[in-house]
């Protein structure tokens, strides 16, 4: 009879639909990767842990900001009051050291009334022999004005 | 822990103390994911398809457990939010190609064609073929209650539809699958 070969209660339930094998343990692997490891990997670093490091980083750098801004040498700070504390020779040391010309280090002084220091002291200073100054003298033309 | 299959009411609880939150959660999915995607392979017949919505309705599961209040029985939740992503599925692969039904029938019918992925016999595979002439809902419907053989009362919970229409639409389902395959040639 046709109408019993379709009658559909009657027939076995079968579930014709396959899958690749091991799929069942995959998926399971696969969910909890999306879910459980995903969220357990970054909830602590989206809680205060990580937080907290930024708001450290942030404090450090505006610190930082804020003190090379306020101690920041500028042109005019840099003076006689920056050399205040400094003895006299030692300036002259280190521009003898440096090769500073001769003629610049008298200029120096000249130009610097802060700074005394009288002739004799200046020419034991520069080191300078009386038989140097003896021969660097163009005598002859010192004659001729005279 | 032991390798005892918890009952939903002992997963639930488990899932409310974080301690046990994702040891729970992997029994969740130990007990209904093979219910869950079968529910769906029986609709979308691609098991690719079957795989990634399978996926997706445990994420969303994930999601929405921690709200969900047990006014319903967990695995009827679950069904509901697989239910759901398969209709959407369906009705958004019809929307994005402009196809008429009868060419998404047509489609998940060859699909049936592939013996790499479907084996059964004749009258099986011909089944098969009615199941897809119906519409999405009725499939469903019929599907629940004749492979899953699940209660009146459960179907509407998934559903939300009344018992009564449930009982119209399984016997409507019954008598157009039946003519389908008195009327073809064996």
């Amino acid at each position: 009879m046709k109408s019993e070969k379709f009658d559909i209660e009657n027939l076995p339930k079968e579930n014709i639909f396959k899958v690749p094998e091991n799929y069942f343990s995959e998926l399971e692997s696969n969910i909890h990767k999306q879910t459980i490891y995903k969220r357990s990997s970054s909830v602590p670093l989206r809680s205060w842990l990580k937080t907290k490091a930024w708001v450290a980083v942030a404090a450090c750098t505006t610190v930082g900001i804020l003190g090379y801004l306020t101690m920041m040498p500028t042109q005019e700070s840099i003076g006689t009051e920056s050399l205040s504390g400094v003895q006299n020779q030692e300036i002259v040391n280190y521009l003898i050291q440096e090769n500073t010309n001769q003629t610049d280090i008298a200029d120096q002084f000249d130009g610097n009334k802060s700074i005394k220091i009288s002739d004799a002291e200046l020419l034991d200073n520069l080191k300078v022999t009386d038989k140097d100054i003896l021969q660097s003298i163009d005598f002859k033309n010192i004659e001729e004005e005279i | 822990m032991t390798d005892k299959q918890l009952t939903d009411s002992e997963i639930l609880a488990k899932f409310g103390v974080s301690e046990t939150r994702n040891f729970a959660f992997n029994q969740l999915v130990r007990n209904y994911q093979q219910k869950v995607y079968w529910h769906i392979r029986k609709m979308v017949i691609d098991h690719n398809d079957a795989d990634d919505l399978t996926q997706e309705t445990f994420i969303k599961a994930w999601k929405g457990l921690e709200n969900f209040k047990g006014e319903s029985q967990l695995f009827t939740w679950l069904y509901r939010i697989a239910t759901n992503e398969c209709l959407n599925y369906l009705a958004k692969k019809k929307r994005r190609f402009f196809l008429p039904i009868n060419d998404i029938t047509e489609e998940l019918s060859n699909k049936l064609e592939d013996s790499d992925m479907v084996s059964g016999d004749e009258i099986q595979l011909k089944l098969q073929k009615a199941l897809l002439t119906l519409p999405d809902k009725q499939r469903l419907v019929f599907n629940m209650k004749y492979y899953d053989e699940m209660k009146y009362e459960d179907i509407s919970e998934i559903t939300g539809t009344s018992v009564g229409a449930l009982k119209a639409s399984y016997h409507l389902a019954v008598k157009k699958i039946e003519e389908y395959l008195k009327n073809l040639p064996f």
